[in-house]
């Protein structure tokens, strides 16, 4: 009854379904579990998140654990007695075209997981990819196609695995320590949006743009709250708690209208002594972002960080600075290392760890990232 | 087998696409995305050996069976002369 409390946005809940700790279920479309679901959000939340007129259909013994994200602009299903997570993503739209306007939202490509299939620890599920029955995708890997029936696949790029080991045995650990990226960012518009209120529509009435003015001074307001450390420009906003540690001999400079968007994980921002991070006006970060200066972090102006995308200067017993340029969107899950420069309108994939510059214009991708050109990419 | 055949085989394998002429772009057709690209990438480089340098992963090399076939072509002819240099 308790579970059934706790699931009251979803449209179907089945027998025996358990939930133990935090799960956001938000965004208006519908949400289906099946019977003897385990959604653990102990470890971290876990998010479940339908776009009005989207489906997310989890079938019966499925199990998803904490930190995974499944979103839904179109449909996603995920078949009986498959395994999900630990923070893991998977999602049916990647948000923003690679190139043009970054703010027009591409088509949707179901994403379907198949009966007893299983998803590593931060793999990252994206826009088209069916994993058929039995199919594993391991920790960290990065993957967009079918994985046939029965079908192992590691890495990024993703290559086979030939052995037959257990479902669970020879994982490879992330090779960057606790954060894996990719993905994108879900819009500005749809994740600034209360959980519980539908998406803000284009040309709404009045009454939603007096709606949207006070989420704003909301925002506006939680900003001086949150980010009181670090010196704000105008109309900076966040639509979430935001973890600043910034160390009186450390300094940050957070630019115009910059927003931090809320969701399943606080974004964190540590300065240490001696350190400095700045961030350029316009630009916008998504939840769970991390960011962690020990020597200078300096990001551009109107750039895109997707959700738990981690900048880290000093890491592997290295410090140098990282520089981000302008226009530059990070997506789902990246890590930028110590001593990256990145230039202005590139794009790091999903999932990628970036250990060295990323030229302006170009594409990041895979872990080690590779530099590609935008125009390898669908649109 | 020949080289593109070794390729059509893999792409069938790998993305499960049949049925493009050589000139189709995968991109267009959606056959392979950029993330796909990487592992064709990692195919081409563990297959044919050859090492693909970070430039050349535009289009014009990669984004048809014609493009691939030409650019290994452009790759293997290289191999020789650069030896005997």
């Amino acid at each position: 009854m308790l579970t059934r409390l706790r699931l009251w946005r979803c449209a179907r809940v089945g027998a025996g379904t358990r939930v133990h700790g935090r799960v956001h279920i938000h965004g208006g479309g519908r949400v289906a579990l099946g019977a003897g679901v385990l959604l653990d959000g102990r470890a971290a939340p876990i998010e479940l998140h339908a776009a009005r007129g989207a489906a997310i259909e989890i079938g019966d013994g499925v199990v998803i654990e904490g930190g995974t994200s499944i979103e839904a602009q179109f449909r996603v299903v995920v078949g009986a007695g498959a395994r999900i997570g630990p923070y893991a993503k998977v999602m049916d739209n990647q948000f923003h075209p690679v190139r043009g306007d970054r703010h027009q939202r591409p088509a949707s490509s179901e994403v379907r997981i198949g009966e007893d299939a299983f998803v590593g620890e931060r793999a990252i599920i994206l826009f088209g990819a069916h994993l058929e029955r039995g199919a594993r995708v391991l920790a960290g890997t990065v993957i967009s196609r079918r994985v046939p029936a029965g079908v192992a696949v590691s890495g990024y790029p993703a290559k086979p695995v030939k052995s037959a080991a257990p479902r669970d045995a020879g994982v490879p650990s992330s090779p960057s320590g606790p954060a894996l990226a990719s993905a994108a960012s879900p819009s500005p518009v749809a994740s600034a949006t209360p959980a519980a209120a539908p998406p803000a529509r284009k040309g709404g009435g009045p009454w939603q743009a007096l709606a949207h003015a006070v989420a704003r001074t909301l925002a506006v307001v939680r900003a001086r709250i949150y980010l009181r450390a670090c010196h704000l420009g105008s109309g900076v906003g966040t639509t979430g708690p935001v973890e600043v540690a910034v160390d009186p001999r450390g300094r940050a400079e957070i630019g115009d209208r910059v927003t931090f968007i809320g969701g399943m994980l606080a974004t964190r921002i540590a300065v240490a002594a001696g350190a400095s991070l700045a961030v350029g006006g316009e630009t916008l970060f998504n939840y769970g972002t991390v960011i962690d200066a020990r020597a200078r972090i300096s990001i551009g102006q109107r750039c895109m960080f997707a959700s738990f995308v981690r900048l880290q200067d000093s890491a592997g017993g290295k410090t140098a600075p990282i520089v981000v340029g302008d226009d530059v969107w990070v997506a789902h899950g990246a890590v930028i290392e110590p001593g990256v420069t990145i230039g202005d309108g590139a794009v790091v994939a999903a999932g990628s760890v970036v250990d060295k510059d990323v030229p302006a214009g170009s594409m990041a991708i895979g872990n080690p990232a590779r530099q590609m050109s935008l125009s390898l990419s669908r649109g | 087998m020949d080289t593109r055949l070794k390729l059509r085989t893999y792409i069938s394998e790998t993305f499960f696409a049949d049925g493009y002429s050589d000139q189709a772009s995968f991109l267009k057709t959606g056959i392979i995305d950029s993330t796909g690209m990487m592992e064709l990438v990692a195919f081409l480089e563990s297959e044919f050996g050859v090492k693909v340098e970070d430039h050349e992963l535009v289009p014009a090399n990669l984004d048809s069976i014609e493009n691939l076939v030409a650019f290994l072509g452009r790759r293997s002819a290289a191999r020789p002369a650069a030896a005997a240099g």
